[in-house]
Parts: C-alpha cells; sequence; structure tokens
C-alpha cells in the first residue's frame, strides 16, 4: 500500500535528522564492537608470519587458503551443512505448525514441550546426548526394535546426521511458533473463497498457504542460517577441536587457526566468509523487496 | 496488507489508546482457529497425535534424564545409572533411592558453583537490559523513518548477525584492550548489548505497528518524545519481551566470548565451568546442569505467552 507523501523538504530533514539520532546508538556501537575489529583484521589477511617478521603480502594469502584441502573441505561441509539443516528444519517446522493447527486439544502443552530443547542449555544437555548417541545408547536400541541397524552416531558416517539431528531438535520449536504465527495471519476469507470454488486443499497449499507464507519463510530462513552458525558450540562441546571430517566446518577451521595463533589464514578465511555471507544478504533483501508489496 | 487481526475485537481506538490484547485473550486468534480446526477421522487424529506425542517426548527427553539423574546419589551414578537392555544401555529413569546429595553437594560444598553463578547473573542481566534499549531505539529508527542509506545500513547489521564469532575474537580482544576495559565483565557485556540480533527483531516488529497511530498522533501535535514513550513503547510490550527471552537464553548460554575477554579464572560464567564438567566424573554434574538450566526454563514458562505474542503479531 504505497502512500502518497506530501512532505516539504524540511519535514523530511527533519525524520531524517530523527531517524539517524533513534539509530544511533546501536550504530554506534556495531560499529565500535563489530565493524571496527572487523576492519582491523583485514591488516592481517594481506600479511604473513608471526612476531615481527609481518610481511606485506598480497593475495598471497588468498590463494593459498583457496587452494588449501582442509579449507575446502570446510567450506564445503558448511555449505552442505547448512542447505540440509536448514532445508530440513523448514520443511518439518512448516509440517509440525500445520499440525499444530488442526489438532483440537493440548495445542499449548505441545508448544510448550517443543520450545524447550531452545531453552535448554547446551552443556546440561551434551553429555546426555553423548550417552544416548554412543553406540549402545538409547537411540541404537529403538532403532533395533524397527530393525535398522545400529549407527554410531558420534563416529564418522553417523557424525553429519547426529549434527543436522541436533540443529532440527534444537530449532524446530522455534521455526515451528514462526510459522504459526504466520500461518495465523492468513486470513481465512481466502481458503472460503477457495472452498466455493471448489479448490482441493493440495491446490489451497500451494496457491494460498505458501503464497502469504513468503514473507515469514524468508524471515525463518534467515533465523535458521543465523543459528545454524551456532551449532558450532555443541559440534565443539561433543567432538571437541578435531572432528571427523565430515563434519569438519568453516568455525572449527578458524578455531583451531585461533589456537594455533595464525591470525592471517583466520582472517582471510574471514573475509572469504564475509563475502559469501554479504552477497546473500543482498539477494535476500533484494527478494523480500519484490514480495513486499504483494 | 492490511492486518484484520489486531483490530477486530477490540475496536480500533482501544489499540491507539494503549489496551492491547492481554496475554491470554488472543482475540483474533481465536476466531481464526476455531472455524479452521476440524475434527478429523479416528484414524488420521490418531496418528496425528501420536506423531506430536513421539517428537514432544523425544525433545523432552534429554531434559527428563537430567532431572532424574540429579536425584540420584553420586553412589548410584558410579555403580551405574544404566540399564542394559539386550546390547543397549539406556538411562534409568526411576532412581533407586531420591537423594538430595547432589543438590547439597552443588550448592553446599562447591563454591565456585555459586560465584560462577552470580558471574552468568552479571553477565547477563546488563546485557539484555541494555539491549532492550538499544535495540528498540535503532528498530524504530529503521522501521519509521526515511533516511539516506538506511537499507544498506539494516544489510550491514544483517550481515553482522550471520558472521561467526571467531571472525572477530581477535580484534575484539586488542579493541577491548585499547579501551582499557580487557578483563573486564564490560568487554563481555558492551559486544552483547550491541548485537544486531536485537535491532533486527526489533525492526521487524515494529514495522508491524501501523503508521496511522504515530500521523494521527503527530496530527493532534503530538512531539517525537511524547510519540515514542506513550504510543510506540506501549505497543512494542510484546516484542520486547519476546527479545528479553531470547536474548536472555542466547547469553546464558554463551561460553566463547567470556571464556578469551576474561582472563580471571574466577570471573567466568556458569556455562564455561559446566563446559568442563564431565557426566559420571563429577559427583555433580546433573545437579548443577540442572540447577543451571533453572532460570533459563522458568523464564521461559513465566514468558511463554508474551514471546507467543510477540512472535505473532510482528510483521512477518
Amino acid at each position: 500500500m504505497k502512500k502518497t507523501k506530501i512532505k516539504s523538504t524540511v519535514m523530511q530533514r527533519r525524520q531524517a535528522i530523527l531517524g539517524i539520532s533513534y539509530i544511533a546508538p546501536a550504530t554506534g556501537g556495531l560499529a565500535v564492537f563489530y565493524v571496527v575489529p572487523f576492519i582491523l583484521s583485514l591488516y592481517y589477511c594481506f600479511t604473513k608470519g608471526i612476531g615481527i617478521n609481518y610481511q606485506f603480502v598480497l593475495l598471497d594469502n588468498f590463494a593459498d587458503l583457496l587452494s588449501n584441502d582442509t579449507f575446502q573441505n570446510a567450506a564445503w561441509n558448511s555449505l552442505k551443512f547448512i542447505l540440509i539443516g536448514v532445508t530440513l528444519l523448514m520443511i518439518v517446522s512448516l509440517g509440525f505448525a500445520m499440525l499444530l493447527n488442526t489438532i483440537s486439544k493440548g495445542h499449548t502443552w505441545y508448544r510448550m514441550s517443543m520450545l524447550l530443547p531452545l531453552v535448554v542449555p547446551v552443556a546440561s544437555v551434551v553429555m546426555i546426548w553423548q550417552m544416548l548417541f554412543a553406540k549402545d545408547g538409547t537411540i541404537n536400541l529403538f532403532l533395533s526394535l524397527v530393525k535398522i541397524p545400529a549407527v554410531n552416531w558420534l563416529a564418522e558416517q553417523g557424525a553429519f546426521p547426529m549434527v543436522v539431528l541436533i540443529f532440527v531438535w534444537k530449532n524446530l520449536g522455534y521455526a515451528m511458533l514462526l510459522f504459526l504465527a504466520g500461518l495465523n495471519n492468513i486470513p481465512k476469507m481466502y481458503y472460503e473463497a477457495a472452498k466455493l470454488d471448489g479448490g482441493g486443499s493440495i491446490r489451497n497449499f500451494f496457491s494460498i498457504t505458501l503464497r502469504f507464507l513468503t514473507p515469514t519463510t524468508l524471515f525463518v530462513f534467515i533465523i535458521s542460517v543465523a543459528n545454524s552458525f551456532k551449532i558450532f558450540r555443541e559440534a565443539y562441546l561433543l567432538y571437541s577441536q578435531y572432528p571427523p571430517s565430515q563434519i569438519y566446518m568453516l568455525q572449527h577451521f578458524m578455531q583451531n587457526n585461533f589456537a594455533s595463533l595464525n591470525y592471517p589464514r583466520l582472517a582471510s578465511a574471514a573475509m572469504i566468509v564475509f563475502a559469501f555471507v554479504s552477497v546473500f544478504v543482498i539477494l535476500l533483501l533484494n527478494a523480500e523487496n519484490r514480495y513486499e508489496y504483494e | 496488507m492490511l492486518k484484520t487481526g489486531m483490530n477486530m475485537n477490540k475496536g480500533f481506538y482501544a489499540h491507539f489508546l494503549g489496551i492491547r490484547p492481554k496475554r491470554k485473550d488472543m482475540g483474533h486468534r481465536m476466531t481464526k482457529k476455531i472455524s479452521r480446526r476440524k475434527i478429523h477421522t479416528g484414524l488420521i487424529n490418531v496418528l496425528m497425535y501420536l506423531v506430536l506425542t513421539i517428537t514432544a517426548i523425544f525433545m523432552l527427553l534429554p531434559v527428563i534424564i537430567m532431572f532424574t539423574n540429579s536425584l540420584m546419589s553420586p553412589e548410584e551414578i558410579r555403580a551405574g545409572n544404566t540399564i542394559t537392555v539386550g546390547a543397549f544401555k539406556m538411562f534409568k529413569l526411576i532412581p533407586n533411592m531420591i537423594s538430595g546429595d547432589q543438590y547439597y553437594s552443588t550448592l553446599v560444598h562447591t563454591p565456585q558453583f555459586l560465584i560462577m553463578f552470580w558471574n552468568s547473573c552479571i553477565l547477563t542481566l546488563p546485557t539484555v537490559a541494555g539491549q532492550i534499549i538499544i535495540s528498540v531505539l535503532a528498530g524504530y529508527g529503521f522501521a519509521k523513518f526515511k533516511f539516506p542509506f538506511r537499507d544498506q545500513l539494516f544489510a550491514v547489521f544483517i550481515i553482522t548477525m550471520l558472521m561467526p564469532l571467531v571472525v572477530t575474537m581477535v580484534p575484539n580482544y586488542m579493541t577491548a584492550k585499547f579501551l582499557g576495559i580487557q578483563g573486564d565483565y564490560s568487554s563481555v557485556i558492551l559486544p552483547g548489548v550491541f548485537s544486531a540480533f536485537g535491532v533486527f527483531l526489533m525492526r521487524q516488529y515494529i514495522k508491524g505497528i501501523p503508521d496511522s497511530f504515530s500521523e494521527a498522533a503527530r496530527i493532534d501535535g503530538a512531539g517525537e518524545l511524547r510519540l515514542f514513550f506513550r504510543i510506540i513503547l506501549p505497543q512494542c510490550s510484546n516484542g520486547v519481551a519476546a527479545l528479553a527471552i531470547l536474548s536472555f537464553i542466547d547469553n546464558w548460554n554463551m561460553v566463547e566470548m567470556p571464556f578469551i575477554m576474561l582472563d580471571d579464572q574466577m570471573k567466568q560464567p556458569l556455562s564455561v565451568y559446566l563446559s568442563f564438567l564431565y557426566s559420571n566424573v563429577n559427583g555433580i554434574a546433573y545437579a548443577a546442569s540442572l540447577l543451571f538450566a533453572l532460570p533459563v526454563v522458568l523464564l521461559f514458562f513465566v514468558g511463554e505467552d508474551y514471546l507467543v505474542s510477540g512472535i505473532e503479531h510482528s510483521e512477518l
């Protein structure tokens, strides 16, 4: 709904000044604690060596990094995790949101129990996870009941599914909540109109539900991607510094470089990540703008 | 898109005057929901409930185990807190003897527990409070005012939010040293206060408040300050509650930042301490974990309704 504003330049300027003063504290803080440190780390990008023999090497660091096997593995794992994990999370949480919307009783209890994993601190549950997912642990017990062979979740092949599972487990409640809100905001008159016109439920889903969920989906997507970076904490607590190669992600790479004081590599990796994230965010915001006047 | 929900059951001016839906009275939701809930046929109903219940149990399982294990005495844990079923071990869900031993050991015999609990409070509460103030101001600015480079600046905020923490850890340490606060609690509190997540959340929320309110107030001659405090702020309460809860959860659990910024062992928060406890070695692990989770869970139970309303009424 575009409003035609008849404002003089004075009012526009006043609005601009007010707006800027409202965002000033946040922007100032962000600059001091996030942007400036990031720019400072640029310095490390272009140098090599430890201690007093810093030398300026222009793009060597980046070339080194991009051809580094470990880095490629880490980057690929991170990307794989985001693609699979976030997609799975969104599908499952949308399904649960629709499920929760159609049952008649116990709505609040289910919702509360779904939100609990987000609330419980990671440090508290990690050791329980370890015991649940060990080779002779409870999860394998249930699997054997359904005749699926036991998986060693803490070792090579099981590691990636396990990390995805933990990610979905933790974030299901919140994503489901967001989708529930989005679902409830769809005016029901569209469904009634469709019923009058004889639309089936599948057609309903795609043409009405999904279409009106687009802004919600974008929001969930951004939040889920942000949360997928936080999975590092769980992975670190479960597998410590050098996890199986399937789940060795970018943060592991950067953390290890940090621990071994290899700041130039750390900073160059950070720059590459930054470039990708910026492109991604810009694309996302453009998409959001296109859908805003739906 | 016109928000039919908010104004439906209370009249247009009610919202303007600051009468907002109370916690349990989510008026518009009730009307929409009842008409959409069908009583499904028996089998589908059972199936749905089954799926939901199994999932709910799976979600709650670690918490339940933690709770029951915390009631076992350390001897029992060492003797084995698992039942063997065939080739698999499963946690004992019912302790042989309920004992408050673990809690007693944690609270009385382990002084660093309480010290670090207090550290966690010192680190988390100011961060949440500061973040709320900063984020509401900035969210309002981004949502309701036009100024050059507004959207680009907001994109910078989002990018910052998505960057993993490791990226800026070293420069953050240097900045803290430069500002002379390295080693102090504020070196952890300040970066948390200015985190971009709060700004993102509040901006989305305030965008959902119709412009007509502020326009009407301006026409009636309200100044900017009065507009902010009397009109916008009361309507934000749900969003602020949502932000408070999420921010509290996030900051109560943080591990890397304090670990790096605070050299003094005795200044570390509980989250760091817990990540070094191993399950059956220490006699207090489970009780400590539960006590650590307690404030967050309590806050969650108290604030869940606000959290849900806050999310529901933001512009999604």
